[in-house]
């Protein structure tokens, strides 16, 4: 019951910072400013109390099963997104970021009965597990970031110069930090991948549909990364690839969350 | 005390500069001040003359007699009749008076709403006019509760922020592109004042190289040398495009002088990193078709106008939440005021007592050279606790009355039933803040 009431209070905590984070962009006074730390302080917090009590309930490696994952994706979420803002003038991304993490233990909530039992994985799975939720949570804050790139270019390029142009940042910052985020998240969910492939073929099993599209995103980030270094591309194209990646990720997170093969 | 405020003047939105020009008074605010303190009733008075206004603020007792001479030395001084006066000039009392001038120092009659000089220029008027010996109690502190609201406008208020210029628009554009401008490569294409504004500008904002191209090298030199930058030719430009980050151009041509082609290999040959382009050449020096290409924004001085245009109207939004601070503000002067009505004959009330006290006691000392000291100072003390009682009531009935229309009354009886003309209006003590 209590982790029910956690799981909730998270959702609405996730729930205000959205809106404290949309009104701050049209605001962006202080008063404001200092509200969306604390509360968007505040839904992590209750996230973390959420991974505790399922942590208490069924021991660490539980949370690495794949209803768990969604909270524990949330978490991250919300963790990488503070950890973002201290480092890039990108508070407008909030807006955007706490709504998926308030999705995600929505989803958590309603997987709940199917995945409470689940199996524990072994060490390697477990690792495994924990570096594609930390490469998936960077792939959502970029692709986040990418999302306000192309809305602060659009207004740039159609000469809308209102409170929304304003108060976003600009475009070098948002793609310098999508672009760091993304090199990030590549290398980590690539060692991901490369466990994961390893687990599955030792085991004897083929890889199935999930691992292929999980491949193919690496393959979209890898090539965003790699084609910023070789030929410094950069942009709205970019923005549009990363995004694309992130949705392939998150369609294979949903195969894995419903346990489609 | 005088406690009558009022505002006389002229500015922008009432009469055209060859009217205004009649009136100002470049630097001569001092004098001017002391020449007013001169005409009947004007016990304070400090006069603002800036390029869009020049406003006389006085104070004294009788409203009607300040308002008169503030009105006969501005007319005198113009040398012109009460038609012009009324066709171009505004007379504000009291509170209006008041609302009015925390609304100039806070830009918000300005002809740029938000611009930062007027401020300064309110507090150098007010400065030299002190200085002269022509402000008091009332304009000390009106001008002291005007320079508090300006800078609660400024600071709690975006009323500041974002360019209404053309130029310095080119410089938040390229914020919004590249965040900081540390470090970012300038060209400035022909001589164009606009477009060297607008270096200086980026220069300020941290670009540290400027190149200068022109058609002719020798020009090139020359605006190169006045803006701290390196000299080309016209031809080098498809090389430099390569190297810049941003580019102003502002020549005469009539035919494009940055072409799509040259662009179009600049930008692959550059990384795609980011290029900036500006152009205020009307016609246009660079091709519009620029601004479709990757990681190319080009913004011509139509677009500029756009920037400009919405910071205004931002700042005009603004400009509603600062009304609210000069509301407030206005509203506590008016409190202050009203109190300072009734404070010099509450002080006068008391010293007339304590002088009594004084006497009396004097006068017992003098009849009882014998009397016990301590029974002196007990009797001392018994008169002074007598006289606040007497007084408590009395005090708190003339300080409630300075918010009503009951003050003159009530001043006028304490003073005649307490014979306390002798004190009346200027006493120096009425010139501390009876708050």
């Amino acid at each position: 019951m209590a982790v029910l009431v956690t799981a909730a209070l998270a959702i609405l905590a996730y729930s205000v910072s959205c809106a404290v984070y949309a009104s701050d962009i049209y605001a962006d006074r202080d008063p404001t400013g200092v509200l969306s730390r604390v509360v968007v302080h505040s839904s992590v917090a209750l996230n973390t109390v959420l991974v505790g009590f399922l942590a208490i309930d069924g021991g660490p490696r539980s949370l690495l099963t794949n209803g768990n994952v969604l909270a524990v994706l949330a978490l991250v979420l919300g963790a990488t997104f503070l950890v973002v803002r201290e480092r890039w003038p990108i508070r407008a991304a909030g807006a955007l970021v706490t709504p998926v993490a308030a999705l995600l233990i929505g989803a958590w909530m309603v997987t709940l009965g199917e995945y409470v039992g689940g199996r524990a994985p072994t060490l390697i799975v477990a690792i495994h597990v924990g570096l594609a939720i930390i490469g998936i949570a960077t792939f959502v804050v970029a692709s986040v970031l990418s999302v306000l790139y192309l809305i602060q270019e659009r207004q740039l390029r159609r000469r809308e110069f209102g409170r929304l142009f304003q108060r976003l940042p600009s475009l070098d910052v948002l793609d310098d930090a999508g672009f760091r985020l993304v090199s990030a998240g590549f290398v980590i969910y690539l060692i991901a991948v490369i466990l994961g492939l390893a687990t599955t073929l030792r085991s004897g099993h083929g890889i199935d549909v999930r691992s292929w599209l999980g491949i193919g995103a690496l393959v979209v980030f890898g090539a965003v990364v790699g084609l910023r270094i070789t030929a410094g591309w950069r942009g709205a194209q970019a923005a549009k690839l990363t995004i694309a990646g992130c949705v392939t990720m998150v369609l294979v997170l949903g195969l894995y969350a419903v346990g489609v093969a | 005390m005088s406690a009558a405020v009022t505002l006389v003047g002229a500015s922008h939105r009432t009469a055209p500069v060859e009217e205004r020009e009649r009136i100002a008074l470049a630097g001569a605010e001092a004098d001017a001040a002391t020449e007013l303190l001169a005409y009947p009733g004007v016990d304070e008075a400090v006069v603002l003359s800036t390029c869009n206004r020049v406003e006389v603020v006085a104070a004294g007792a009788d409203l009607d007699a300040v308002r008169c001479s503030v009105r006969r030395w501005l007319t005198e001084r113009g040398q012109f009749d009460d038609r012009w006066f009324d066709a171009h000039a505004y007379e504000l009392d009291q509170q209006h008076a008041v609302s009015h001038l925390f609304r100039v120092a806070s830009s918000l009659d300005s002809l740029v709403i938000g611009e930062p000089q007027i401020l300064g220029q309110v507090k150098q008027a007010y400065t030299a006019c002190a200085e002269a010996g022509g402000t008091g109690p009332v304009l000390n502190r009106l001008f002291h509760s005007a320079f508090h609201v300006a800078k609660r406008v400024r600071t709690e208020t975006r009323i500041a922020e974002n360019a209404v210029s053309v130029s310095y628009a080119a410089v938040e554009l390229a914020r919004k592109v590249f965040g900081r401008l540390t470090g970012k490569k300038v060209l400035v294409i022909g001589a164009g004042e606009m477009g060297a504004l607008a270096v200086r500008h980026l220069r300020d904002a941290g670009a540290d190289e400027v190149h200068v191209a022109n058609r002719t090298r020798d020009r090139a030199v020359e605006i190169a040398a006045e803006l701290g930058g390196i000299a080309h030719g016209l031809d080098e430009l498809p090389t430099l495009l390569e190297t810049v980050d941003i580019v102003i151009s502002s020549t005469g041509s009539q035919r494009f002088v940055v072409k799509l082609d040259d662009v179009k290999a600049a930008v692959s040959r550059r990384r795609y990193r980011r290029l900036f382009l500006i152009d205020i050449a009307v016609p246009r020096d660079i091709d519009p078709r620029c601004d479709s290409l990757s990681n190319v924004y080009l913004f011509d001085v139509d677009d500029l106008e756009k920037v400009v245009a919405a910071n205004l109207a931002a700042r005009q939004s603004e400009a509603t939440r600062a009304e609210e601070f000069i509301t407030l503000e206005a509203r506590e002067f008016e409190a202050w005021r009203a109190r300072a009505k009734v404070v010099p004959t509450i002080v006068s009330l008391r010293q007339k007592l304590t002088r009594l006290k004084d006497a009396e006691l004097e006068k017992l000392r003098r009849s009882n050279p014998d009397m016990d000291p301590a029974a002196i100072d007990a009797a001392a003390r018994m008169a002074h606790s007598l006289i606040n009682k007497v007084l408590h009531e009395p005090t708190i009935r003339l300080r409630e009355s300075s918010q009503s229309s009951d003050a003159r009354t009530l001043v006028h009886a304490v003073r005649a039933l307490f014979d306390l003309t002798d004190d009346a209006g200027d006493d120096p003590s009425g010139a501390r803040d009876p708050s």
